[in-house]
């Protein structure tokens, strides 16, 4: 007797669970979630050079449900501005932070405090930071050794193999960054035996046509060679304005940089896939809010050597030029 | 072996876990019958919920397709309209040497400007003759080389739609802007310098129109998606192109170019999706309509809840449905049931249920009918063995009788003879005494006085008999006079003391003690300074009943206790103390219960000892 009412209670009382259950999920699915906020904190976030990596993130934030807020920023933010903006961002609700780092030097403490609180990645470098044994953040880049390598290929393969004689100006961006000191290692290991002799190397980030201009002016150099997008446009400018020929190497995306490969300006650049960088990035971080335990990898991404024989195959053409409307 | 005692362990733990009764079966077989039947119509009806769902959204998907199908259609043709148009109106006819179209294609361009990037017309060996807006050519572009022209001079008798591509012809060079184009070209002959020359007419269509075109049709917030191919299954056109350049998705095109028109289910990354074309006219591009089976009947969240709701509600309505059915239809079982019940648990006046349906109401009359037959079975039963007890005790109390009456009669003639008339008289006083007691109308329980009277009229007779050989002494508390005993029961304890303690001595002496115990008991004790005896024989006297009896009235002790157990229950009876050359005490243990008329009928009719139990 008390065998048969204990089983019928507890069936019934499983059903009536079920029963809530599914009845609250069918009104409560009439109400969405207030989907996830993540911010992106990148120098300059107007610029072009951003496009390809902005339209990447909001291409996986509509695929992952995930609010994306681009974080207006003006040029060269500096650590200390990028850990205020991000504080002002966790404390508005964003839960997962895109980061791109204004320094890599002395950024353990930082970045530890940002991870306790949000899901961070850094993008285009990395930065110094603690153990993270949890894996609360992550690093998706090119593989910048190999972006130096090979830029420095490049010289060979457009000037031959041989070059002494020629000299050498590194346009080498902000050298506090891991990714430029990288690149700039891989460069310098790499054309060391070609004989080719570095002149000058320009570590500035503002005015970096004058810059160049005045480096140029004390020692000129055949060859011009920037390790990111900022130097090469400033590269190509510089030569413009001053009416020179050097050659231009160099990394970037921008289309003003695209267009300087069209107009012969540039010899030759190597385009990382910052649409995919910035799909993985949200990707990521949308994967570690779902689920707090899987740990955050960090992801290398490919790169394209673009020329201007290359420049509009059919496979280039996607990945260089946005459709403009 | 294992899997036997696991079988069997299951089937120990089944029978146990599964509750056998009768309400449980109907409940459980009901719930299964109805689990079944609810079951098999929840799957008819899915698939037919499954089928038409599929057609709905096929047929939806058709509509979306074949508005943009004709949105598409209508803006190639209008672009097609405008190639013939520049062609057949103004470039046969000029004489391109002396004068170029450019006022025509200007303000062709102008009323097309949205859905145009450039108009331009090429000498066939690449050479611009005008082009719409004016641009300026770069510098080392050889447009010969380009796939629309290629097309164009290889197949003159074609308009040529090419593949979504950047605009590589003109420079745009202060604002860095590239367009995406789709170029629409033809073979033309430019009429003038006498001959007709060969060459070549462009029309830039913008791609973004085009996008945006499919945006709209895209434009839903479920993961259905439309794309566009060419005949050879290139990609025109998809929403997530990037994804697919970058890798990060795949889509079937090139399986799609080869599908007829209308809906097809196909797998893709291990989920099916149904699939469904829609080719345009001219340009044999494929519109293709994607819909992941996921997204709709059955991925739905909210169907699968509702689902979850309806069955759970269903099974709770009918668990309380059919255990209420199943408690009806037992309920006169049940009733039987507990009636059974009661007369287990031995309840004083139990009724049978009779009632329900004509089978249980037989089954309750047929149970009553029987349990009275039981009753009526026991009641005789008992009574019978009333009788036999109450047989039994008349034949033990006439068991004294002959034996003394024998011996006292001979004493009396004895003294008759010798002239002893005093004595003689005095013997046959207490001989009637003793009679009257001894009969006491037929009772069997009588007052303690009168059975001390008995006692002392029979020793008064063995006093004489013996000649005063022991001297007899009776004590006894005025309390316990009036209480009940079984008759005769002193007399055949003071026959032994006389017979085995006392008779053969000078000065025997033998004491009757009555008095209240602690425990609010009766006791009487008989002791005598005889002979006494060993404990073995002790034990024996309460236990032996086949001893053959050499002296005496042939009443042993085992007698008396017998008929004192049979009355007041076997915590009652004798108790013998022994000494050999010390002496016997015999103590008779009863209860204290007043001899009113009520007690002793209720004794007598021996019912006390009875409820005792």
């Amino acid at each position: 007797m008390k065998n048969r009412n204990v089983f019928i209670l507890v069936f019934s009382l499983l059903l009536l669970i079920i029963f809530l259950t599914s009845t609250s999920a069918l009104v409560l699915s009439g109400v969405r979630d207030e989907p996830a906020q993540v911010s992106v904190i990148i120098d300059d976030s107007s610029q072009a050079r951003w496009a390809s990596f902005l339209s990447g993130a909001e291409q996986a934030a509509k695929d992952k449900s995930v609010k994306l807020k681009i974080v207006s920023t003006g040029k060269s933010v500096n650590i200390n501005q990028q850990q205020r903006l991000i504080s002002e961002e966790i404390n508005e609700g964003a839960e997962g932070i895109i980061l791109q780092i204004a320094s890599s030097r002395q950024t353990e403490n930082m970045i530890s405090d940002i991870s306790n609180r949000a899901v961070l990645l850094l993008i285009d470098s990395s930065a110094d930071m603690d153990v993270d044994v949890e894996g609360r953040s992550a690093t998706i880049e090119p593989n910048n050794i190999e972006v130096g390598r090979a830029l420095a290929n490049e010289i060979r393969i457009a000037l031959g193999n041989d070059l002494s004689g020629y000299t050498i100006g590194i346009v080498a961006g902000n050298k506090r960054l891991n990714s430029m000191m990288l690149r700039m290692e891989g460069f310098t290991e790499n054309i060391e035996s070609s004989g080719a002799k570095v002149l000058w190397t320009d570590n500035s980030l503002n005015s970096i046509v004058d810059n160049i201009e005045y480096r140029q002016n004390r020692a000129r150099a055949d060859i011009l060679v920037a390790l990111d997008n900022n130097g090469l446009e400033a590269a190509c400018e510089y030569v413009i304005k001053s009416g020179e020929s050097p050659y231009i190497f160099g990394e970037g995306t921008s289309i003003k940089n695209v267009s300087y490969i069209d107009d012969g300006l540039i010899t030759s650049m190597v385009v990382p896939n910052e649409y995919y960088m910035g799909y993985q990035s949200v990707a990521a971080i949308a994967k570690r809010l779902e689920n707090r335990i899987t740990p955050m990898e960090n992801e290398t991404i490919s790169y394209r050597v673009i020329n201007k024989e290359n420049l509009f195959d059919e496979n280039n053409q996607k990945i260089l030029f946005p459709v403009v409307e | 072996m294992d899997k036997l005692r696991a079988r069997w362990k299951l089937e120990r733990y089944m029978k146990k876990a599964v509750p056998r009764s009768i309400q449980v079966t109907i409940s459980v077989s009901f719930t299964i019958v109805a689990l079944v039947c609810m079951l098999a119509m929840g799957i008819a009806l899915y698939q037919r919920f499954a089928v038409r769902s599929e057609k709905m959204l096929t047929d939806a998907a058709q509509l979306t397709l074949d508005q943009t199908v004709i949105n598409l259609e209508d803006y190639l043709r209008s672009m097609r309209r405008m190639s013939d148009a520049l062609y057949y109106y103004v470039i046969k006819n000029q004489d391109i040497s002396k004068e170029t179209p450019i006022d025509q294609m200007n303000l062709l361009y102008e009323a097309h400007k949205d859905y145009l990037i450039s108009l331009a017309l090429y000498t066939d060996d690449g050479e611009l003759v005008c082009a719409s807006p004016v641009g300026v050519e770069k510098e080392d572009v050889d447009v010969t080389s380009q796939s629309w022209f290629v097309s164009a001079i290889s197949k003159p008798e074609n308009l040529h739609f090419s593949q979504p591509h950047v605009q590589n012809i003109f420079v745009d060079d202060p604002t860095f802007r590239y367009y995406w184009v789709i170029s629409l070209s033809r073979a033309v002959e430019m009429g003038g310098r006498g001959v007709p020359e060969q060459g070549v007419l462009l029309v830039d269509m913008n791609y973004a129109v085009i996008e945006q075109m499919m945006e709209g049709a895209n434009d839903n917030p479920s993961q259905q998606y439309v794309y566009l191919i060419d005949n050879n299954g290139t990609i025109l056109y998809h929403p997530m192109q990037m994804q697919i350049s970058a890798g990060l998705f795949k889509e079937n095109n090139i399986a799609a170019a080869g599908y007829d028109d209308g809906s097809h289910k196909e797998e893709l990354n291990g989920s099916s999706r149904i699939v469904t074309v829609n080719t345009m006219s001219y340009t044999g591009w494929k519109l293709v309509s994607v819909i992941p089976t996921s997204n709709s009947y059955l991925g739905m969240k909210d169907t699968r809840y509702f689902v979850l709701m309806v069955v759970s509600i269903t099974l709770i309505a009918m668990l309380i449905l059919n255990r209420l059915v199943a408690r009806r239809v037992t309920r006169p079982i049940t009733k039987l049931n507990e009636s059974i019940r009661d007369i287990e648990m031995g309840k004083a006046k139990p009724s049978v249920y009779i009632g329900g349906p004509l089978e249980i109401e037989h089954l309750g009359k047929t149970f009553r009918a029987s349990y009275e037959q039981i009753r009526q079975l026991m009641r005789d039963m008992v009574a019978s063995q009333e009788e036999k007890r109450k047989s039994e005790l008349d034949a033990l109390q006439s068991q004294i009788n002959p034996h003394f009456l024998y011996n006292t009669l001979d004493s009396i003639v004895w003294m008759i003879e010798g002239e002893k008339y005093d004595e003689a008289v005095f013997m046959i006083t207490q001989l009637a005494s003793l009679f009257r007691v001894s009969l006491s109308g037929g009772k069997t329980i009588i007052p303690i006085e009168d059975e001390i009277k008995h006692a002392s009229n029979y020793m008064n007779i063995q006093k004489v008999r013996f000649k005063d050989a022991f001297t007899i002494d009776f004590d006894i508390d005025e309390r316990i006079k009036n209480c009940c005993t079984v008759k005769l029961i002193v007399q055949p304890i003071l026959e032994n003391a006389v017979y085995y303690g006392v008779k053969d001595m000078e000065d025997g002496e033998i004491r009757v003690k009555g008095f209240l115990g602690d425990d609010g008991d009766i006791y009487i004790t008989v002791s005598d300074n005889g002979f006494g005896m060993s404990s073995d024989q002790t034990k024996l006297l309460l236990t032996d009943d086949t001893r053959a009896r050499k002296k005496g009235s042939g009443v042993g002790l085992i007698n008396v206790q017998r008929r004192i157990q049979l009355r007041f229950g076997e915590q009652y009876g004798l108790k013998i103390d022994s000494e050999p050359d010390e002496g016997t005490v015999v103590t008779i243990h009863l209860p204290a219960i007043p001899c009113t008329e009520e007690n002793r009928k209720r004794l007598e009719s021996g019912k006390e000892h009875e409820d005792e139990k």
